[in-house]
């Protein structure tokens, strides 16, 4: 759930998500779900002259698996943050087990 | 829906089967639609088998099913197939009406008999039958026709006749024959749809025309104006007005047919089908303890909007508003789904080590992975070096005896102190309320146990650091050996929070007391940008926390901290470090405000001023001839403020004597910043700063900077 809560707060910033064919997408985050599937507004293709079939595309939906990496803008990830919350992902199993 | 493009799909030998519903069929329908209520006396919505329903269910075992919503998880709303098939005809038969409607804008007003000619015996017939496929309807939607047709030819042998229709062709033929269906009765709510429907079309069809009319008027009244009251039509005058009427009127027409198009999706899905689809994705991202599942959202959330209110921005007054309104707005769909969140976690804890099932007579397993049990890509053996090597996942109690400090072993003490941090940052936030009224019994008790829980936790993190280690069984000290990373730096501030004084004293003297050991005093820090990183980290997190601390301390325990650094370092060393001079600093203007008898502490006694002024003494004399070497070769001077603080702080309690000899080292220095802020180009606000460093020193001799001679160039 750690990817997902982190996702969460990036929802209206501006994101470019590469993709595994090489497609990278700029747009602004309007949602994402635990699947890490991502939807995505007023997008641009990085290489438009490559994919100028993208070119009228406004928006788009884009399966999690699909996705290479995400462009994160830096000022809105809080790194001392994640690292806490990875910690207590890493402390979740055994957390779970006791409940 | 490619037939109603601008072709008139409907012929005269179809008209005639729609009349309009004079008042007498009005009445008729809503006779019927009171029979109903009457005869069933339920909710039409659910129920609306209407009157060919057959009993059949009357024989049914009604009894022993109350665990059916445990087993089903919410009752009928979960039922979607058959909500879907149970509306999927009316649904057709109600696309073709509107498509009608909107065809003709109106001007032919369609028969509502339509609707119900053929569903009396066919309809009863296929439901004794047994249920038709439900597939039908979806197939309709996406447009496969020529099956549905098939079936429907099949199903509905009676109506033959109208395969040939030649209004509808084939394709449409299942839409607007939809006799092969079970429950073909509509619901009283679709058929009050669709009354609105048709008066709507009905009154606004005529008033468009007439609006149109107008305009075409106002055009000629305007020409005649012109024209002094004669009307002239010039033919590309009308001409151009001809086909300016005539794209507005594609347009509409186009629009109408988009409309109609998406309109046959409409009411597809009920609110109950949304709302079991809601479920579904919502019951997988809710959980009951979000600072567990949903951490980093639930504290970056709470950290930006403190910050915002920090700052004055009422956003986040605005942000939180709307987000309770939307969560009003289906307040009781929330509820629902909150209960169903609370069935599905306590259903997990039950039975939480299930991760997949072997059904008897199943190939293979079935896995029961969740959001948070995903499927596992990687078997990673628990007992593997790899583990240990990143420190282990249970935190062994420190051993008294000899301890290593390889790299891996201190990165492991860190993480193992973050765990605690983070289970006692918890704790704080689970804090139980104040007792109210009453209720001091049990709130007592609850209070008791989490003081006691927590108590529990700060021991262990305490341990964890190491500071009761004895000093020189390692070396360095296993504390100084967390400092050393920029991690254990970093976690200071949070341990101090839940440290109580005894034992923040107890750190603050063990640190003082092997000071020199820091990576941080070595000198060979400040040669590269990392080590710089690591000044300002222990600048910013471990000197500021530990400030607080000594500003309050009384004049007894300055006295022995100074005594203890004097005793275990070498000052000259120390002393060339930025941390180190900063604890100088600290303690000397902390000795200095109390010896003036500020603060609410008493004026300390003759012993312990004498006691105070021999430790000035060496400190003094150790660093003496050293005074210069403090400030950094190579460091711009305006990096130089902690030195000059040092010195001030020094000039402050120093005699007649020590102030000449600091004065004489240090002259150089306060005579360069000052010709360098008074000749060279440099910036006001710059060379305002260098004087201001030196002002420091000066004005605690009782000097300023303006009085220094300037040796002539």
């Amino acid at each position: 759930m750690l990817f997902y809560s982190f996702f969460k707060t990036l929802v209206g910033q501006p994101v470019t998500v590469e993709l595994k064919n090489d497609l990278a997408i700029t747009g602004v985050l309007v949602s994402v779900d635990q699947f890490l599937n991502i939807k995505l507004d007023n997008i641009k293709v990085v290489d438009e002259e490559r994919y100028p079939h993208m070119l009228a595309v406004k928006n788009c939906f884009i399966r999690g698996s699909v996705v290479r990496y995400v462009q994160l803008p830096a000022p809105s990830v809080d790194t001392a943050l994640l690292q806490d919350a990875a910690r207590r992902e890493r402390q979740q199993p055994a957390a779970g087990g006791r409940k | 829906m490619s037939n109603f493009f601008g072709f008139n799909t409907v012929m005269p030998g179809r008209q005639g089967g729609r009349v309009a519903l004079n008042l007498e069929e009005q009445q008729e329908l809503d006779r019927q639609v009171q029979k109903y209520a009457l005869e069933t006396g339920e909710d039409f919505e659910i129920y609306d088998y209407g009157e060919t329903y057959d009993n059949l269910a009357d024989d049914l075992e009604e009894t022993r099913d109350d665990l059916n919503d445990e087993t089903f998880g919410g009752g009928t709303d979960f039922d979607f197939a058959r909500n879907t098939r149970q509306i999927a005809p009316a649904l057709k038969k109600e696309e073709e009406l509107y498509i009608k409607q909107n065809e003709h804008g109106g001007a032919r007003r369609s028969s509502f008999a339509s609707l119900w000619e053929t569903d009396g015996p066919s309809q009863q017939d296929t439901f004794k039958k047994g249920l038709p496929e439900p597939s039908q309807a979806a197939s309709s939607i996406w447009g496969s026709f020529s099956n549905t047709t098939a079936k429907g030819m099949e199903l509905g042998a009676g109506n033959a006749g109208f395969v040939h229709d030649p209004v509808f062709g084939t394709g449409t033929f299942a839409l607007s024959r939809p006799t092969a269906f079970g429950n073909n009765q509509p619901s009283l709510e679709e058929i009050e749809a669709q009354l609105l429907r048709t008066a709507g079309t009905q009154h606004q069809a005529p008033m468009q025309q007439e609006r149109k009319m107008m305009s075409l008027e106002e055009v000629e009244a305007a020409l005649m104006n012109i024209n002094g009251g004669r009307p002239v039509y010039s033919e590309a005058m009308i001409a151009e007005q001809q086909a300016k009427q005539a794209s507005l009127e594609q347009r509409r027409a186009e629009r109408q047919a988009k409309q109609a198009e998406t309109a046959k999706h409409n009411g597809l899905m009920t609110q109950s089908d949304k709302d079991f689809i809601n479920r579904i994705q919502i019951s997988q991202l809710v959980t009951d303890d979000p600072y567990a599942d949903d951490f980093y959202c639930q504290v970056y959330t709470a950290l930006r909007n403190r910050h915002l209110q920090q700052m004055g921005v009422p956003s986040n007054i605005v942000e939180s508003e709307s987000g309770q309104n939307t969560r009003r707005g289906n307040g009781r769909t929330e509820q629902r789904m909150q209960q169903q969140v609370q069935r599905i976690v306590s259903d997990a804890k039950r039975n939480p080590k299930r991760t997949n099932v072997t059904v008897e007579g199943a190939l293979g397993k079935i896995a029961v992975n969740s959001v948070l049990n995903p499927r596992q890509l990687l078997q990673v053996s628990k007992r593997g070096s790899h583990n240990e090597s990143s420190g282990g996942n249970s935190p062994k109690p420190p051993s008294p005896g000899p301890v290593s400090t390889k790299s891996h072993t201190v990165l492991g003490w860190i993480e193992n102190v973050y765990t605690y941090v983070l289970a006692l940052e918890q704790k704080r936030r689970q804090q139980p309320p104040p007792p109210r009224m009453g209720e001091e019994e049990i709130a007592g008790e609850a209070i008791r146990r989490w003081n006691e829980e927590y108590g529990i936790l700060a021991r262990k993190m305490w341990n964890e650091l190491r500071i009761t280690v004895p000093i020189g069984v390692v070396h360095p000290h296993p504390f100084i050996s967390i400092l050393n990373y920029s991690k254990g730096k970093k976690v200071i501030p949070r341990v101090l929070r839940h440290l109580l004084p005894e034992q923040t004293l107890t750190l603050l003297t063990m640190l003082v007391a092997n000071f020199e050991s820091l990576n941080v005093c070595k000198a060979e820090v400040y040669a590269d940008v990392q080590g710089n990183q690591e000044i300002e980290l222990f600048m910013n997190t471990i000197v500021p926390p530990l400030l607080g601390f000594v500003s309050e301390a009384p004049f007894r325990i300055v006295v022995g901290l100074l005594a203890l650094f004097i005793e275990r370092n070498n000052m000259v060393w120390v002393a060339r470090s930025k941390p180190g001079l900063a604890f100088l600093t600290l303690f000397l203007s902390r000795a200095e405000i109390l010896k003036q008898g500020q603060g609410n502490y008493p004026i300390p006694d003759e012993r312990e001023i004498n006691q105070w002024n021999e430790l000035y003494n060496r400190l003094f004399s150790q660093l003496q001839t050293h005074f210069s070497a403090l400030f950094l070769p190579k460091a711009t001077m305006a990096e130089d403020v902690h030195v000059w603080r040092f010195l001030a702080a020094m000039a402050v309690g120093a005699t007649v004597d020590q102030q000449h000899v600091l004065v004489t080292e240090v002259r150089e220095q306060v005579l360069e910043n000052v010709i360098a802020a008074q000749t060279t180009r440099m910036a006001p606000e710059k060379a305002a700063q260098r004087i201001g460093n030196v002002n420091l020193f000066l004005h605690a001799l009782g000097l300023d900077a303006s009085q220094v001679a300037v040796p002539a160039m």
